[in-house]
């Protein structure tokens, strides 16, 4: 009992008590609510969300915003377990990778739309029915990004190539071999990016195929057969790293990779990227669209960043006014910028005019001037996401020696088989 | 009669109340999940879908149809059949030149018991990443022989021997073992092989080694379970793929990827139970071979 008494006597219990009350009480903390908002994404994306949280403060001081951002595929995993648990944040980023994979997870945010709290009224039709699932408004777009060949324009000037217009295939073969002959600094012409599954079908699209639809593969053996041995060529020609050099830059963090540390002159990459490799390079990096297969069409394959709310979340009111503010706030629209790629928005593309510096000028004009060749990311079927893998296993196996048609064929079934 | 019986009763009740918190853990968090795993892994399962009971379906796509399930299978043998043996081989020696008597015996002890306390967490994988890439320090080391190097994490012929020496790397922990076996040696076997005309390797083989099957088969068993769950090693060195080429697709690593990154609930469910299986089975048969080369001394 003593000591019972020495922990807690009835003094101090009696002025916790009123500390307690006097904090309940309160009118700030009375009202005081909490938005949990999660994404993906770099530091430097995160400053500038940041930025524009407390932008969104001095709107409603009330909201405190819980902030929770991690690298792709940490996003991803912590995703999974946090919707196993029920307890996703209110806010969360979504792509049409893995939205049929949560469908049911999501709130159709249509009554919010026709209630005028959530306002599209400036938005591109094809940005709006990008959020579309299942007939339901599951996502709204926040930015599209698309899979583009980033070009080092001084390594391109040191070698005397032209940079690129609309290149084709062979002109761009042509080039890797030049710039990985010429003395740019770079070691290879070209980073090996037969592996990326958003290049991969930005080079079906180019012939009307594609990756993956709703309900499987777009594709057939014959078109991967002919990507890999594309790829198999250049290779040989010395113009790519070798496989060892490109196993080991899997998941290295951005200033790692080959293109912000200048051993490769051209990278394959999603184009917002652009803004993290600049940080950590002195030459100047550019976007041009990815080269066109014989016969095709140039294709601006358009892949979504999205928000989304959890049926989960408690406030989807407020949830709905964060979006809200982030898609119509002018100093919002000003924060993220080119940050999420293509602006969706015809008034954010307006606010940013007048804004950007240099680097996300390049990337707003790239966006404006390419998106004539849009072609909207499909939504997955859910067997996707294991199967997007093969891509880069294929081309793998290429490049240790296997025959592009065999590789294909089987990886092919492999990719069928996870469909099902 | 009564009395005894009430105190007895009191204090198992106490007993169980003391246990109360670990048997709450227990339940909830293991026996719970381990429960709820076996039934997941007989259902195909993804986050925001109901469970599908599917029978036996996840276990025939394992050995049937997934090449993965038999890739990471190889790989994890590999490691466990030439990895635990070295590491043990290590520390064993290690242990040996320490029991000497050595100067500083405590400081050597405490240094190399370091690797074992960073052991396979992620700082050290990435350092190992750093390591063995190519700018790393190894290829730095060669090229001082003109040797030019390779990528040893990205080449497949040799990403996975990388992950053996991390292994072989954390001896720390079987080392202490050894030297606390060591000391229980009686020190008059020695005299009397010596007496005997015994040399160093002489004593070594037929009074070190036979006196310490027991600390032997301790860390055999302890450091397969251990091997058998790798993960972390492979996740930072492979950049979560397990590749070159699945040559670094340990079992858990597989596992997780079909549980976390392909959302196939069910089927990271029944890989959980297999492997669980597998390594009761292997720990079994431990047991049961240990009878003719354990030697308790009794």
């Amino acid at each position: 009992m003593d000591r019972l008494n020495y922990g807690l006597d009835r003094r101090m219990l009696l002025a916790g008590a009123a500390a307690t009350g006097a904090v309940l009480a309160s009118p700030a903390t009375a009202q005081a609510k909490r938005l949990g908002v999660a994404w993906w994404g770099s530091v430097d994306r995160a400053r500038k969300f940041e930025a524009i949280f407390a932008a969104f403060a001095k709107q409603r001081p009330d909201v405190t915003v819980t902030p929770a951002y991690a690298t792709w595929a940490a996003y991803w995993e912590r995703f999974a377990t946090q919707s196993l648990g029920g307890n996703l944040p209110d806010v969360i980023g979504m792509t049409e990778r893995q939205v049929q994979t949560y469908d049911d997870l999501l709130v159709d945010l249509k009554p919010w739309i026709d209630r005028g709290k959530l306002d599209l009224s400036a938005y591109d039709k094809i940005f709006v029915d990008a959020g579309v699932v299942n007939g339901k408004f599951k996502m709204l777009c926040t930015g599209m990004t698309i899979p583009s060949l980033i070009y080092n324009k001084n390594h391109l000037e040191a070698a005397g190539v032209e940079p690129p217009g609309v290149w084709s295939l062979e002109n761009f073969k042509a080039a890797a071999i030049k710039l990985s002959n010429a003395k740019t600094g770079a070691q290879w012409g070209v980073n090996d990016d037969g592996g990326d599954p958003l290049v991969f079908d930005t080079f079906l699209r180019q012939g009307g195929a594609q990756l993956f639809t709703g309900e499987g593969l777009g594709f057939t053996v014959e078109h991967w057969t002919e990507w890999l041995s594309f790829w198999a060529d250049l290779r040989k020609s010395g113009a790519c790293p070798p496989p060892a050099v490109i196993a080991e830059m899997q998941g290295v963090p951005q200033q790692d990779t080959l293109i912000a540390r200048g051993r490769v002159s051209i990278f394959l990459q999603n184009h917002n990227q652009i803004l993290t490799f600049q940080r950590y390079t002195k030459d100047e990096l550019r976007p041009a669209l990815l080269p066109v297969r014989n016969g095709g069409k140039p294709v601006a394959l358009l892949a979504g960043t999205y928000w989304s709310i959890p049926r989960t979340s408690k406030d989807q009111d407020l949830a709905v006014e964060f979006m809200n503010f982030f898609i119509n706030n002018d100093d919002a629209i000003r924060g993220y910028s080119a940050e999420l790629g293509l602006v969706p928005s015809s008034h954010g593309r307006k606010v940013l005019e007048t804004h950007l510096d240099p680097v996300n000028i390049r990337l707003q004009e790239f966006g404006n001037s390419v998106v004539k060749y849009g072609s909207i990311s499909a939504q997955r079927h859910p067997g996707a996401l294991q199967a997007e893998g093969l891509v880069r296993k294929a081309n793998e196996a290429v490049a240790l020696g296997g025959a592009p048609r065999d590789v294909a064929q089987r990886h092919f079934a492999q990719a069928r088989s996870m469909m099902m | 009669m009564h009395r005894p019986q009430t105190r007895l009763g009191g204090q198992t009740l106490a007993a169980y109340l003391f246990l109360a918190p670990w048997l709450l853990g227990m339940v909830t968090i293991v026996i719970g999940p381990m429960a709820a795993s076996l039934w997941l892994s007989f259902t195909r399962f993804r986050p925001g879908r109901t469970p599908d009971f599917i029978g036996f379906s996840n276990y025939i796509r394992m050995f049937e149809i997934d090449p993965l399930f038999w890739t990471s299978l190889k790989v994890t043998g590999i490691y466990v059949i030439i990895g635990v043996p070295l590491q043990l081989v290590v520390a064993l020696a290690l242990a040996y030149v320490l029991d000497k008597g050595i100067r500083g015996l405590t400081l050597y002890r405490a240094i190399f018991y370091l690797p074992s306390l960073l052991g396979g967490s992620v700082a050290i994988a990435i350092l190992w990443r750093q390591m063995f890439g190519l700018d790393g320090l190894f290829n730095q080391f060669l090229s001082i022989f003109g040797i030019a190097g390779t990528s040893w994490i990205g080449n497949p012929s040799t990403a996975l021997g990388t992950l053996i020496l991390l292994l072989a790397w954390q001896f720390g922990s079987p080392m202490i073992i050894f030297l606390a076996g060591l000391r229980q040696i009686p020190a008059e076997l020695y005299e009397a092989a010596k007496i005997d005309g015994a040399g160093t390797w002489r004593q070594f083989t037929a009074i070190t080694l036979p006196m310490l099957t027991p600390i032997i088969f301790f860390n055999l068993v302890l450091q397969i379970i251990h091997a058998f769950q790798a993960f972390s090693s492979a996740y930072v060195v492979s950049g979560g793929t397990g590749g070159p080429a699945d040559s670094t697709l340990f079992y858990t690593l597989n596992l997780y990827n079909q549980g976390f990154h392909y959302l196939n609930m069910g089927y990271a469910s029944a890989l959980a139970w297999v492997l669980f299986v597998i390594v009761g089975v292997l720990t079994v048969v431990n047991f049961a071979a240990s009878r003719y080369w354990v030697h308790y001394g009794d």
